[in-house]
C-alpha cells in the first residue's frame, strides 16, 4: 500500500444492508485513491461490492433513499454528505431503515 | 460501529442525561453550527433539518417519548395496570422497549416510589413458521438485556384451538364471475378438530393468498390480534406498538389503497380503545425511522432485522412495498412529508358509525356498513401487472354448499370488512382463515349495549348461528 496515494477505509453494513453485499458481508475494507469523497465509496461500493440488486444500494451515484449513512460515527449530512472528503482510517457505516430490508 | 476514540463516552449519555458532555473529538474541517440545543458541541446528526449533538439527541428522544405517553394516558381512561410492549426485535420496539424500560425507572426513582404501570412485559410473535432465519434467542435477549421479562406467542397459535376463539372461517368457493355474483363470498364456520397441525394451517393460508400485498395484510391482521391475546392473557391493560412516523405515514396511504380508510383511526391512531380490554398506544409515531436508528446506535441498544415477504424484492412487489419507497423517497426530498400525513391523521376522528360498528369476522377492525355498496363504486388496482389474476371458479351455481358434517355456513359478507372480503375472494377455495372475532359475538349477549339496532340485530343472528353449531359440535 502507497500511503500517499491511497486510503482504507472501514465500510460497515446494518440494518438488512448486508444482505445486499457479497457473501453478506457486514464488514469490508475499501481502498480508494486520494483524495477520495463518499461519493467514490459510494461508487466502489456499487461496483465491487454489492451482489446483484444494486438498484437497492444506490441511485444516481448516491445512496438510495432509507439508507443512512454514518461517519466516524456521526451523520454524514453534518458534513457535506456525498461531498464529504474521507481520510485514512475513516469508517463509514451504511445502515438500511427500510421496513423491507 | 463508532471508532474507538468516541465509544468510552457514549455509555453515560443516556443514563444521566445531564452529564457533560465531551466534544466531539475528530476535527472535521467544516462544521455547519453547533448543536440547536446545548449550542456549545458540535452537532452529530441532523433531523428535520436541527442538529443536534449526541447527547441532546439521546434526551431528546427521552423527553418525545415520555411526552407521547403521557399525551396518550390523558387520551384515554386506563386503571393502573401492567403494560405490555410488543417487540418484533426490529428497530423502532427495540428502542421502544429500551424507551419503556427507562421510563419505569425513572418512575420507580421518583418520589411516588410507583410508577403508573404495575410491570413491562415484552410481548413478541414468533414468526419462525414463515422465516426460519431468523433467531428468536437474540428478540428474547433484547428483553433480558433490559432486564424484562418477555412473552412469546408463535404465529401458528392463531390456530390453537384451545385458545379464545376457536372458530375458524373456512373459504368454500370463491366467485369471482362478473356482476352480482362478485360480491357473494361463501365461507363455513369450521371448529377445526382434524389433526392438520396449526402450523400446516398457517403455512397453507400463506400459500393460499394471492399476492404478497394479501399476505402481508394477512400476516399485520394476525400479529395484531395475536398481541391482542397476549396482552390480555398476561393481564396487560395496556399495548405499546412500535410504529414510527414513518411506517405510520406509509400504513396510512397503503390501508387507504387497499380500502382500510374506515378503521384507519383504530390501526394507526396514537390511541386506540377499540379492542376490548386492552388498550393499544403507538408511542413512536414521532419519531422517524432515521432518528431510530441514531437512537439506538448511540444507545447501543440491538435489534435485529425483521424479514418480510418482500425483503430484497423490487419496489413493485407489493402495495405496502411500493408505498414505503414512495414514503421514503417523498420525505427525503420534502423533509417534513412524514409528520405531514401523520399530524393529518391525528386530525381524524373515528367515526360514530365506526365505533358502532360489528368487528370484522377475519382482522377484528370495524366493518363499514354496507361495503358492498363500496365495493361496487371503488376498484383498488394491483401493484403488478404481472400479478396471477384470481382463478375463477365457475361452479355453475350460484349456491350455497349445503351444510355437511355439522359445519355452519354463515352469511359473512357484512361481518367481514371491504379489504378482508378482497383477501377473501382472491384466495384458493379451501383456505382456513383465523375467526378473530367469534368471541367477541359469543360475549356480547345481552341488549344495554350502546350498538346500533340494525347492527345488533347482525350481531344476534350470527350469534345464533355459531351457537347452534357449538351446540352440534357437543353432540
Ligand atoms: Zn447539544
Ligand atoms: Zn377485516
Amino acid at each position: 500500500m502507497s500511503e500517499a496515494e491511497e486510503i482504507t477505509v472501514n465500510v460497515e453494513f446494518s440494518g438488512g444492508m448486508e444482505r445486499l453485499m457479497k457473501d453478506q458481508a457486514s464488514s469490508i475494507q475499501a481502498k480508494l485513491p486520494e483524495p477520495a469523497t463518499i461519493r467514490d465509496l459510494i461508487i466502489h461500493v456499487r461496483d465491487n461490492v454489492v451482489e446483484d440488486k444494486k438498484e437497492l444500494f444506490s441511485k444516481n451515484d448516491t445512496v438510495c433513499p432509507g439508507i443512512l449513512v454514518i461517519i466516524n460515527g456521526s451523520d454524514w449530512e453534518v458534513e457535506d454528505s456525498e461531498d464529504t472528503v474521507l481520510s485514512n482510517k475513516d469508517t463509514v457505516l451504511f445502515i438500511s431503515t427500510l421496513h423491507g430490508g | 460501529m463508532c471508532d474507538k476514540t468516541t465509544e468510552a463516552s457514549l455509555e453515560t449519555q443516556r443514563v444521566s442525561p445531564k452529564a457533560t458532555v465531551e466534544p466531539s473529538q475528530y476535527e472535521r474541517k467544516r462544521v455547519p453550527g453547533m448543536c440547536i440545543k446545548c449550542k456549545v458541541i458540535k452537532p452529530n446528526v441532523t433531523i428535520r433539518r436541527s442538529l443536534y449533538c449526541k447527547a441532546c439527541f439521546v434526551r431528546t428522544c427521552v423527553v418525545k417519548f415520555r411526552t407521547a405517553l403521557s399525551r396518550s394516558r390523558k387520551n384515554t381512561t386506563v386503571p393502573r395496570t401492567k403494560l405490555m410492549v410488543a417487540l418484533s426485535g426490529g428497530p423502532s420496539s427495540s428502542a421502544m422497549l429500551n424507551l419503556m424500560a427507562d421510563f419505569q425507572r425513572m418512575e420507580l426513582r421518583g418520589t411516588e416510589a410507583q410508577s403508573r404501570y404495575e410491570d413491562i412485559i415484552a410481548g413478541h410473535v414468533d414468526e419462525s413458521v414463515l422465516f426460519p432465519d431468523v433467531q428468536d434467542s437474540l428478540i428474547s435477549e433484547i428483553a433480558i438485556s433490559l432486564s424484562i421479562e418477555c412473552r412469546i406467542t408463535k404465529l401458528e397459535d392463531v390456530f390453537a384451538t384451545n385458545d379464545e376463539a376457536p372458530l375458524f372461517i373456512k373459504l368454500v368457493q370463491s366467485t369471482l364471475a362478473p356482476g352480482a355474483l362478485k360480491d357473494k363470498i361463501c365461507a363455513h364456520l369450521v371448529k377445526t378438530n382434524d389433526s392438520i397441525s396449526s402450523k400446516k394451517r398457517l403455512q397453507s393460508l400463506f400459500s393460499s393468498l394471492a399476492s404478497a400485498t394479501d399476505r402481508e395484510e394477512m400476516l399485520d391482521i394476525i400479529k395484531t390480534l395475536l398481541l391482542i391475546r397476549l396482552a390480555r392473557k398476561a393481564e396487560c391493560g395496556v399495548l405499546l406498538m412500535g410504529d414510527s412516523g414513518t411506517r405510520i405515514a406509509t400504513k396510512i396511504v397503503s390501508l387507504a389503497s387497499r380500502g382500510r380508510g374506515f378503521s384507519l383511526p383504530f390501526e394507526v391512531g396514537a390511541e386506540s380503545s377499540w379492542f376490548d380490554n386492552v388498550v393499544v398506544y403507538r408511542p413512536m409515531r414521532d419519531f422517524i425511522m432515521k432518528e431510530i436508528a441514531f437512537f439506538n446506535m448511540w444507545t447501543k441498544q440491538n435489534s435485529v432485522v425483521v424479514p418480510t415477504f418482500t425483503t430484497g424484492a423490487p419496489k413493485r412487489a407489493s402495495i405496502g412495498r411500493l408505498t414505503e419507497s414512495f414514503v421514503i423517497g417523498l420525505d427525503h426530498d420534502f423533509s417534513s412529508t412524514v409528520s405531514t400525513i401523520c399530524r393529518t391523521m391525528q386530525k381524524l376522528e373515528p367515526r360514530k358509525q365506526a365505533l358502532n360498528s360489528l368487528p370484522c369476522l377475519t382482522c377484528g377492525m370495524p366493518v363499514e356498513n354496507d361495503a358492498q355498496a363500496w365495493r361496487s363504486r371503488l376498484t383498488v388496482s394491483k401493484p403488478l401487472a404481472v400479478e396471477a389474476e384470481p382463478t375463477i371458479q365457475s361452479n355453475g351455481s350460484n349456491d350455497v354448499p349445503s351444510d355437511e358434517d355439522g359445519l355452519v355456513r354463515a352469511d359473512i359478507t357484512d361481518v367481514v370488512c371491504y379489504s378482508c372480503q378482497n383477501i377473501l375472494t382472491s384466495a384458493a377455495s379451501g383456505t382456513t382463515f383465523p375467526g378473530a372475532t367469534v368471541d367477541h359475538f359469543l360475549k356480547s349477549k345481552g341488549p344495554g349495549d350502546a350498538k346500533v339496532d340494525i347492527v345488533n340485530a347482525k350481531q344476534e343472528a350470527l350469534r345464533k348461528q355459531i351457537e347452534t353449531f357449538l351446540l352440534n359440535d357437543n353432540e
